[in-house]
């Protein structure tokens, strides 16, 4: 069930909201989980094995957390990992896999070929995955205790607000909060206006701006012209924040609703001047999984200058793969980790000192990493970057319509412009100094009803990171 | 209190919303008609599959929907040229009632009568087109048309035709639209036929109205060919069949499938038949083995990659 859905928004929601608060506060807890796995539910009911799945990684990182916490045994950690890696494999890799290996078999000769596997993938299995294995590695180092209680635990990887697309919460960060946490009536409104907000930015502008990447998937790649093209990779890396950052500012609101306060995503990621200071604002919840549980123990940057750069190797093709099973993304991890070292190499200092350079730099950048994550067709890039730099592909190549840029640049002007300005970080600061205004609680209003509007209509709703 | 301005604004909005829903279906429930507002879901724009397929039903005036209904289906594919006698269908000059409301008074004066517009000379150039009547830069040819037809604009490389096409459109806003014409500026439709003079119009639809019910549909695609005669009785018509989707979107559309297009696409063959116009499909070009789109074509499930508009405007030229 999607959060910017009329069901979700006026059925489950509702409903979940006022059994949640008739519920005694010791019940809370369990409330919450049934209510997650009824919304798990919805969302898998073609499909009934996943909701299994989930209730085997609850019950069985149940299991494995206790015997790691008794005994500290390392069998039991990597046991652990091995269960919770199998299954994310299974689905997620093995049909890449399988592919692959049969291509390169068909090209030695070989007759060796192996069935590939390729089921729609168990929604949220990557972000329920990462947070099953931080629980482990966390009781493992003595980082917490383990959790003794099965529908505590349950509730902690099931939750609702973060089960299907983060953020990816360690449960150290979370212990207090599922034990106790007061529930204060001011939380109810600063997660409804969290919840709008993220709503808004989600369905005014990151569907909207959304439909020109879709107008230029349906022209194709071939038959445009390099501004439309420009003009496309924005409107990508527009659409790609906004339904994100839309969504986690959603799953934030959603957990305040219900007592829990839940670490931030993003923080205005496009205002950063070089690379590595966007993925410390970007998905921060991600970065800092990869950074605490692979990079850190892998050596992180304490083992000479080779070391740390194989370490962020590892990292960046990892997050690339973690992405999507694809070569693409593969690409765009590797993009982005060179870009990252030409920044650790004197580059990056150079950049923090004149932001204007650094703004200059990421505005080129952000969106040609953003190309390689849009277009999963390796060829298809090629084709693309030929329309961006139209110097390197021969004239007559490629035929288009002139006046594409002027056509779709009217049409989504509006939610452009938008997007440019709720970017920054002004609107926020302008949010934060007016908060307590009526103004500001009717302007609230006024995008909430639009958004159901937007809905109702059914603008299309194309979330990027739904298939993680 | 004043610290949740935000929950009680949004909780009394929301009991607003609900009673106002409640009172409106419990009305609605005591009333015959229910109208739909024009929220023309076009294909172009990705819609939910889920359409109403009420009208306006406005009072009155007796539709003759049994008998349309039951001639087109069974004459829907390839009889000979009828003779005005055995035109087993009324005329669809009744008063026409489709769904944008405002303009149905509009619909009456675009009666016009069956007959109006035979053209015993035409059946017989029909019968021979051989690929050399269209002018090979498309000069004196009119497209009318939905998105596709768009397409075929921007890069169907069509030299000197006009295009009256839009996003969106369908033949119950087809008469009203005002749409900007390339190198005329914005125009109605009836103004552009009564600006110029064309030998040709190709016209394209039916895709953007498969959500309403069929009968209705092609009643008013009848009366909007007759009116597009009666408004440039020297051009031939040329009536497009209606591309078709893909396999997968097929699949997984109740609406927007090959079987209702197949249908809708035999019907306009016999508009076609009936009225004296050309009839090509341009399936023939782009359809895989199993008569879905080929999914080489498109990506998005509707329209073909850009690059193809070319291929399709030089069979056009082929066709005539």
């Amino acid at each position: 069930m999607v959060f910017s859905s009329i069901d979700f928004l006026f059925g489950f929601l509702p409903v979940f909201l006022i059994l949640y608060l008739i519920c005694p506060c010791g019940w809370r807890n369990r409330c919450l989980l049934i209510g997650s796995l009824v919304f798990y539910f919805y969302g898998v009911k073609d499909t009934p094995f996943y909701l299994i799945l989930l209730l085997l990684s609850i019950g069985v990182n149940y299991g494995i957390g206790r015997r790691i916490g008794n005994k500290k045994s390392k069998k039991w950690l990597i046991t652990g990992i091995a269960y919770n890696l199998f299954w994310l494999g299974l689905f997620k890799y093995a049909g890449f896999f399988a592919q692959n290996w049969n291509q390169l078999a068909g090209r030695i000769g070989a007759s060796v070929y192996l069935p590939v596997f390729s089921p729609d993938l168990p929604i949220g299995i990557s972000f329920y995955t990462f947070q099953a294995l931080s629980y482990l590695i966390d009781v493992y180092r003595g980082k917490t205790s383990c959790e003794d209680s099965l529908p505590d635990f349950g509730m902690y990887i099931s939750m609702f607000p973060q089960l299907i697309a983060g953020p990816i919460v360690t449960y150290a960060s979370m212990q207090r909060q599922i034990k106790e946490r007061k529930y204060l009536p001011a939380m109810m409104e600063e997660g409804l206006r969290e919840f709008t907000i993220g709503l808004g930015l989600k369905v005014l502008i990151a569907n909207q701006v959304g439909g020109l990447w879709k107008e230029i998937e349906t022209i194709g790649y071939e038959s445009i012209s390099t501004p439309l093209a420009w003009l496309g990779l924005i409107a990508f890396s527009l659409q790609i924040y906004f339904d994100f950052y839309g969504y986690s500012l959603m799953a934030v609101g959603l957990g305040n609703m219900l007592g829990f306060r839940l670490p931030c995503n993003f923080a205005h990621p496009y205002m950063s001047v070089s690379m590595t200071e966007f993925w410390r604002r970007w998905h921060m919840t991600l970065g800092s999984w990869f950074r605490e549980y692979v990079y850190i123990p892998l050596g992180g940057n304490r083992k000479g200058k080779v070391r740390t750069w194989c370490n962020l190797l590892a990292v960046w093709l990892l997050t690339g793969l973690w992405h999507g099973a694809s070569w693409n993304f593969v690409l765009w991890g590797l993009t982005v980790f060179l870009l990252i070292l030409i920044e650790k190499a004197g580059v990056g200092k150079l950049l923090s000192r004149y932001p204007a350079v650094g703004h200059g730099y990421m505005l080129f950048a952000v969106p040609l990493t953003w190309m390689l994550f849009a277009i999963t067709d390796v060829s298809q890039i090629l084709v693309y970057i030929k329309r961006l730099f139209p110097f390197m592909s021969v004239p007559g190549e490629f035929a288009y319509f002139a006046g594409d840029f002027l056509k779709y640049g009217r049409l989504y002007a509006l939610s452009l412009c938008a997007g440019m300005i709720f970017m920054t970080d002004m609107p926020r600061k302008l949010y934060d100094k007016r908060k307590d205004s009526p103004v500001t609680a009717v302007i609230l209003l006024a995008v909430f009803w639009a958004c159901i509007f937007c809905i109702k209509k059914g603008m299309d709703d194309p979330f990027l990171y739904f298939r993680f | 209190m004043r610290k949740y301005w935000y929950t009680w604004f949004l909780l009394a909005s929301l009991a607003v919303c609900f009673l106002w829903t409640f009172v409106t279906d419990h009305m609605g429930k005591t009333q015959e008609a229910v109208t739909v507002r024009a929220s023309m879901v076009s294909v172009d724009e990705e819609n939910t599959m889920k359409k109403q397929s009420g009208v306006s039903v406005r009072d009155n005036q007796a539709e003759k929907t049994g008998d349309v209904t039951s001639a087109l289906a069974e004459n829907a594919s390839g009889s000979e040229y009828p003779e005005a006698e055995t035109l087993n269908h009324p005329a669809v000059s009744e008063n026409y009632v489709f769904p944008v409301s405002d303009h149905l008074a509009k619909s009456e004066d675009f009666v016009v009568s069956c007959n109006s517009s035979m053209k015993g000379d035409v059946m017989a150039e029909k019968e021979t087109a051989t690929g050399d009547l269209l002018p090979d830069d498309f000069a004196g040819v009119l497209f009318i048309g939905d998105s596709r037809t768009v397409g075929l604009y921007e890069y169907g490389q069509l030299g000197a035709a006009d295009f009256f096409a839009e996003s969106g459109m369908n033949v119950f806003n087809l008469l009203n639209r005002e749409v900007t014409v390339p190198g005329k500026g914005k125009k109605t439709l009836e103004q552009l036929l009564a600006e110029n003079q064309y030998q040709f119009i190709h016209i394209m639809l039916g895709i953007n109205e498969l959500g309403y019910e069929m009968d209705q549909i092609l009643r008013q695609y009848e009366s909007v060919v007759e009116k597009i005669q009666e408004m440039e009785p020297d051009a031939k018509i040329i009536l497009g069949a209606n591309l078709h989707v893909t396999a997968e979107k097929a699949a997984n559309s109740e609406i927007y499938n090959n079987d209702n297009i197949n249908v809708l696409n035999g019907a306009i063959q016999k508009i076609g038949e009936d009225r004296n116009c050309y009839f090509i499909d341009v399936n023939a070009l782009f359809d895989d083995t199993a008569g879905n789109l080929s999914a080489e074509y498109s990506t998005d499930g509707f329209h073909i990659l850009a690059k193809y508009y070319a291929q399709w405007a030089e069979w056009i030229r082929e066709q005539i």
